[in-house]
């Protein structure tokens, strides 16, 4: 209780700091796109080099456009829970790598290379969706996101039943369509909204 | 109000921090608080102060050991990164503290 207004302060610098400008959802979209578009065209093992070029991307596009208009803070360093999460993420990822690197193996035979890229197309699915998660979690006013999560996930777990070749990959070419679209309005609000601020002289 | 509880409350007030006590320097210090390091245009942006106010306040904060201003350049120009100290850091805690404490006796009175 004492502290609601320090965790509020805290909870709307780090909005503004990571979310607002709208590059993290933008990012995520493109992102979501072209590995879906390379699934799609069978170059899915590809997507990995993707992966370290959102971080670099997102801190240059934020040098640019964000820090001069709302600062630079460094934020707190936060508990061990997100670490874990992002661990997580990273070695399902690695896993699904591998995964389609054994599917392209020709001693399978094509049932096996079936229900191999049957499983390689949910994991992947699954993997863009927890990125998506771990880099919009902590955005309240992307709570949307979630209920579209959910649906995502209600579909996908419907089309498993029915075997849908490639539905997974157009489902989630759409989400990462709204992303882009979502990241592009918020970025273009926050350009309007905050003028470039200058250093002290 | 007894005489006991006017003590009390006069204890709390002398327990005030009367450096952050103005809402600038309050504000600053707020601002400091929830991150680890912050620039210039951070606390331009949060506070609303001008550049010549913020630079005097961050001045006293400094001299008393409550902030610490570090100064760099990028790409040729100056940038300015403030941190609170771990000083500053516990003088706020305690501000936060003396003030619910004397809230709380002026509301119990």
């Amino acid at each position: 209780m004492k502290d609601d207004l320090i965790k509020q302060t805290e909870k709307n610098v780090i909005n503004e700091q990571k979310y607002r400008d709208g590059i993290p959802q933008l990012l995520v979209g493109v992102f979501l796109v072209i590995t879906m578009l390379m699934m799609m065209n069978g170059r899915g093992n590809l997507f990995v080099i993707f992966i370290p070029m959102i971080p670099l991307l997102m801190e240059g596009l934020r040098k640019r456009i964000t820090y001069p208009r709302v600062g630079y803070a460094q934020m707190k360093e936060r508990g061990p829970r997100r670490q874990v999460l992002i661990w997580l993420v990273l070695a399902v990822l690695i896993a699904g790598a591998v995964v389609f690197m054994l599917s392209r193996g020709n001693s399978l035979t094509l049932v096996q290379s079936r229900q191999i890229h049957f499983f390689a197309m949910h994991a992947v699915a699954l993997i863009v969706v927890g990125l998506s998660v771990v880099f919009l979690s902590r955005n309240p006013r992307t709570i949307f996101i979630w209920y579209a999560l959910a649906i995502i996930i209600f579909v996908n777990a419907v089309l498993f039943f029915r075997l849908e070749k490639d539905a997974v990959y157009w489902i989630l070419l759409g989400f990462g369509v709204l992303h882009i679209i979502y990241g592009a309005i918020s970025l273009i609000t926050f350009l309007r909204k905050y003028p470039v601020l200058k250093d002290e002289q | 109000m007894s005489s006991e509880e006017r003590i009390s409350t006069e204890i709390s007030f002398e327990e005030i921090d009367r450096l952050i006590h103005e809402p600038a320097r309050l504000n600053i210090m707020l601002y400091l608080y929830v991150v680890e390091k912050a620039d210039f245009v951070y606390l331009v942006h949060q506070t609303g102060l001008t550049r010549g106010n913020l630079s005097v306040h961050l001045q006293k904060l400094e001299q008393n050991g409550y902030v610490e201003i570090m100064k760099e350049f990028v790409n040729r120009m100056p940038h300015t990164l403030i941190r609170l100290t771990q000083r500053g850091r516990t003088a706020f805690e305690d501000y936060r503290d003396s003030i619910l404490n004397l809230l709380r006796t002026v509301k119990d009175a």
